[in-house]
């Protein structure tokens, strides 16, 4: 895979897969989207993997659906590829751990969000900024972060936009650990490593078994969720507020 | 509001939102970015002096900014203007 996302056995049974696209900020484009699920689905029939290990850029995890996207939203578009990704998260077959080094915003941290567990970094900045281009959450946000952090939580992510740094979410129910950048991809796997020497069989029955609510959620959202879109972008408001306020950087 | 009160509130939110910084008084001709902001600490730290400024600035205008002088010097206009 020469894309941008690259894929790498560590360890006996666990295989990285990387998004790496410093052009597009490890945004969610289609090329993104559709290397990461076929690198999910390539990776799924092999007997020997017990655990994925989801990676970014050391600056930046997933920052979120590319303009071109947004876009697309505007224009009525259902079927967009970032909530098929989520999807293949959840119901991939074994544990992914996500190794959260940089920032995760908007759909990019609801991605993160659908792994099955997560190191964040202390420094790096995670949010759920829609709100902040003038429209309301996609990605399963409105039921799976409430489900996730509680009500009061994901009521001030979801309705300020605000960013936090992952010290300020140490211990509130998003991650696992919180730890310094540079030991992110070291902690992340030492959670996998714990898992790598479990009977295959057993890790796939817990993982669907633990992923089943998000799954539930996902589901749930998406249509509330998709006729709150077509509310907002039926106005033509919305679009000149996405324009002047995506964060192009 | 004064100038001065100005760069108090935008150096509170810079340091409230940023790391490592000099303890002494901050060089206001630098760019958040070399005194090691990220783009989101950016974000967080602008609009934590707007709100705090009670002014509202659009992105694009933000985005043209070089340096905290740049930034200190449109929020005065805006405070001015309001």
């Amino acid at each position: 895979m020469s894309g941008v996302v690259r894929v790498e056995a560590l360890e006996p049974g666990i295989v990285e897969v990387r998004i790496d696209d410093p052009e597009g900020r490890n945004r969610l484009s289609d090329a993104v989207c559709d290397e990461l699920m076929d690198a999910l689905a390539g990776l799924r029939g092999d007997p020997a993997l017990r655990v994925v290990l989801l990676a970014g850029r050391p600056d930046v995890f997933c920052a979120g659906a590319p303009l071109e996207t947004l876009h697309r939203l505007s224009e009525g578009a259902v079927d967009v590829k970032d909530l098929h990704l989520s999807e293949r998260i959840l119901e991939f077959p074994v544990p992914v751990v996500g190794a959260l080094e940089g920032h995760a915003v908007g759909g990019g941290l609801m991605v993160a969000l659908c792994c099955d567990l997560l190191v964040a970094a202390e420094g790096a900045r995670y949010g759920v900024n829609f709100v902040e281009l003038g429209f309301t959450p996609g990605m399963g946000t409105t039921r799976l972060l409430p489900a996730l952090a509680g009500p009061f939580l994901a009521a001030e992510m979801i309705l300020t936009g605000a960013l936090f740094r992952g010290r300020d979410l140490r211990g509130r129910g998003l991650f696992n650990h919180v730890v310094p950048a540079g030991e992110v991809r070291g902690a992340a796997l030492d959670l996998a490593l714990r898992m790598a020497d479990k009977p295959r069989h057993v890790l796939e029955m817990l993982k669907m078994t633990l992923a089943l609510p998000r799954r539930r959620a996902l589901q749930e959202a998406m249509a509330t969720e998709h006729l709150m879109h077509q509310v907002c972008f039926g106005r033509e408001d919305t679009r000149a507020a996405v324009e002047a306020a995506y964060l192009r950087s | 509001m004064t100038r001065e009160a100005v760069v108090d509130v935008v150096i509170r939110n810079l340091r409230m939102n940023v790391d490592g910084l000099p303890a002494g008084e901050i060089d206001t001709s630098r760019s958040m970015k070399e005194l090691g902001a990220s783009s989101l600490d950016i974000v967080e730290i602008v609009s934590g002096s707007m709100r705090e400024l009670r002014i509202r600035v659009p992105r694009t205008e933000l985005a043209k900014l070089k340096n905290i002088d740049d930034l200190v010097d449109l929020f005065v206009r805006s405070a001015a203007a309001a």
